[in-house]
């Protein structure tokens, strides 16, 4: 009786057992993919106009005219911020511009890029304004974020794609690895981080007019030309001598991995993956190769001020374009002879993105290492005065004394008149979402 | 009443056969118990061998593993303790350390053949894992009930013959140093059906 209690024991417990030995393994992978949209031409053509301010989400590039600040709002448009107090900046309106991922301003023309076409909006009234001349299909395909847009020719739509986060459950191999994703590759580092910025101060042509962009920016404007670097790594040069009617008249070659333009002393200085190249465009329609200074490949804001140079390279471990760049530094590069840039001195970073110069004052973003402010009154003795650590900063724009500062989490103002501090005046914030 | 229940069931699996085999029993001197087993974790397993998900039916798996149980007797024919042991479940290692129950049947010391229980329930460590870069991987709860038979030897210790029931889970997550921060997790539970031999005394 007891023996035969065992078995029957035994033998149920193997049985309900071995029914149920199963090795269940689920892998949830969460991870940011994109998902394809349409925007028709017509669609297109007809969006640009001012709409009721909205809440800073998705950041892009600042750019200062006046007493107004423009903040890109990657793909879809521009906020406009009265910053004439800049301790209490107001926003007073969003200019629609789908597609948008640069702009300047030259008079009271705001000209921004719209997926394909090139745009100029009369902004005298910033809470109506008016889209006063537009080249039709000036970019062949582009890149906001991260992610590369195209025409369909045959549906005659621009195509585009979005971020989003996925999460999946599924069975998988219990022996598989669990997988590591790296997606993307940087295609291009300034874009993908909304790194940079920097002010050409010294070299700014028609001040009055135009306005001040950073180191991020595609868009440059010089003697009634508006540069655009476009994604096929190439110069598009518009004539904006008639501002409301700007005029496509022809394109340069740049080469490889080009990411920013700004002018310096009837020069352009092109920043690209792997060094800078130096353009004389003394005759404005015929930009023409100076000299360029090599480096190892890395994301690469640049800012000038008194024949110094100032680059950052940024270490990216994502293998992509910008490459496995081998240090996170400052280059303090001479170029008071044009035609034979040279490498003066480095200093060691931690993160940099956008940097910008005034006077001998240096500010740096060290992304999520925070903000750095140097003195840099003489450039082989570059000294760190303060440092902001609790900011995510990308991008830089110093001016009159006033820093205003990209970050993660907002724009913030800083008074630079003292020379040893910072003073934060105010903070407009990015709504997480 | 429920409580009523578990005592009779208590009752049964350790007073009635002391009870019933009283006059035979003979106690042995060292209150110390140890089995010492290994053997094998069988089960089954999907074989999904790409990102799409596609799957290979079933795959049959096989783990080695060990375990040694010491622990006191309580009262004759149960005792407690903790159990100790490793269990090489494909490219993880299981440490469980357990509580464990050994109940056995029939007379302490008797040169036939006798049956036996024991469960232990613990935690599966997972001390013995190597992690790979941004990678962490914690144990889980583990629970293996058994059943077998002691074989006597003719001294003190018994050749034990088990079969039973093992669960151990994983779970290892794997997070990324690149900015898109893209992380899995996976939850890796096995419930395997052990068969093991060992020694006891």
């Amino acid at each position: 009786m007891k023996h035969s209690l065992l078995v029957l024991l035994l033998g149920m417990l193997c049985l309900t057992g071995f029914s149920s030995c199963h090795d269940n393994c689920k892998q949830t992978i969460t991870y940011r993919t994109t998902v394809p949209f349409n925007v028709s031409l017509e669609d297109l053509r007809k969006s640009v106009k001012s709409i009721p301010v909205t809440d800073l989400t998705s950041t892009g590039k600042i750019y200062v005219k006046g007493n107004y600040l423009f903040i890109n709002e990657l793909r879809k448009g521009i906020h406009i911020i009265d910053n004439t107090n800049t301790s209490s900046p107001v926003q007073v309106a969003f200019i629609q511009v789908p597609g948008n991922s640069d702009m300047a301003v030259y008079g009271n023309i705001l000209y921004a890029d719209s997926y394909l076409d090139f745009v100029a909006i009369d902004i005298s009234n910033p809470t109506a304004v008016k889209e006063v001349g537009r080249v039709q299909g000036a970019f062949k395909n582009g890149q906001i974020d991260g992610i590369y847009w195209y025409f369909d020719t045959y549906r005659n739509t621009v195509v585009d794609y979005q971020w989003k986060t996925v999460i999946e459950t599924r069975e998988v191999d219990c022996d598989g690895q669990p997988n590591n994703y790296y997606w993307g590759n940087c295609p291009n580092c300034l874009y993908y981080d909304m790194a940079g910025a920097q002010i050409p101060v010294s070299g700014a042509n028609n001040a009055s007019l135009a306005g001040t962009a950073g180191s991020t920016a595609r868009f440059a404007i010089d003697k009634n030309r508006l540069y655009a670097i476009s994604q096929g790594d190439e110069m598009l040069l518009f004539n904006i001598n008639s501002p409301n009617q700007p005029v496509m008249e022809s394109s340069v070659k740049l080469g490889f991995g080009i990411e920013t333009i700004f002018p310096y002393k009837d020069h352009l200085f092109v920043g690209t993956t792997t060094g800078l190249q130096i353009w004389n465009n003394l005759d404005p329609k015929k930009p023409y190769f100076v000299s360029r200074l090599e480096h190892a490949r890395a994301c690469d804001p640049v800012v000038v001020e008194n024949d110094i140079a100032y680059v950052t390279l940024r270490s990216v471990n994502n293998f992509g374009r910008c490459g496995a760049a081998v240090a996170n530094q400052l280059d303090v590069i001479d170029v008071s002879v044009l035609s034979n840039p040279v490498l003066k001195k480095s200093y060691e970073m931690e993160n940099p993105y956008g940097l910008g110069i005034d006077k001998g004052k240096l500010f740096i973003c060290e992304g999520n290492k925070g903000l750095k402010y140097f003195n840099a009154s003489n450039p082989m003795d570059v000294k760190l005065l303060q440092q902001f650590k609790n900011i995510d900063a990308y991008d830089v724009i110093p001016l009159n004394n006033t820093l205003m500062l990209i970050g993660k989490d907002g724009l913030y103002q800083y008074d630079y008149s003292n020379t040893d501090n910072l003073k934060l005046i105010s903070k407009i914030p990015v709504k997480s979402i | 009443m429920a409580m009523k229940k578990v005592l009779i069931v208590l009752l049964f699996l350790t007073g009635f056969h002391a009870v019933s085999g009283q006059d035979k029993i003979v106690t042995r001197k060292s209150r110390f118990v140890n089995f010492t087993e290994l053997g094998v974790l069988l089960g089954n397993a999907y074989q999904i061998t790409n990102s799409s998900g596609y799957s290979s039916p079933v795959l049959s798996k096989t783990s080695f593993s060990v375990q040694t149980f010491n622990g006191l007797r309580l009262i004759p024919n149960l005792a407690a303790g903790i159990t100790v042991g490793i269990d090489w479940l494909g490219k993880y290692q299981i440490l469980p350390i357990s509580a464990g129950l050994r109940k056995t049947f029939g007379l302490e010391k008797s040169n036939r053949v006798k049956a036996f229980l024991g469960l232990d329930a613990g935690y599966g460590f997972t001390w013995l894992n190597d992690e790979i870069p941004w990678q962490t991987i914690k144990g889980s709860i583990n629970i293996s009930p058994a059943a077998g038979l002691m074989i006597p030897t003719g001294g003190d210790a018994f050749i034990t013959v088990s079969a039973g029931y093992k669960h151990n889970e994983l779970t290892i997550t794997q997070g990324t140093d690149n900015i898109y921060g893209q992380t899995s997790v996976n939850n890796n539970r096995y419930d395997r059906m052990s068969i093991r031999i060992g020694v006891s005394f």
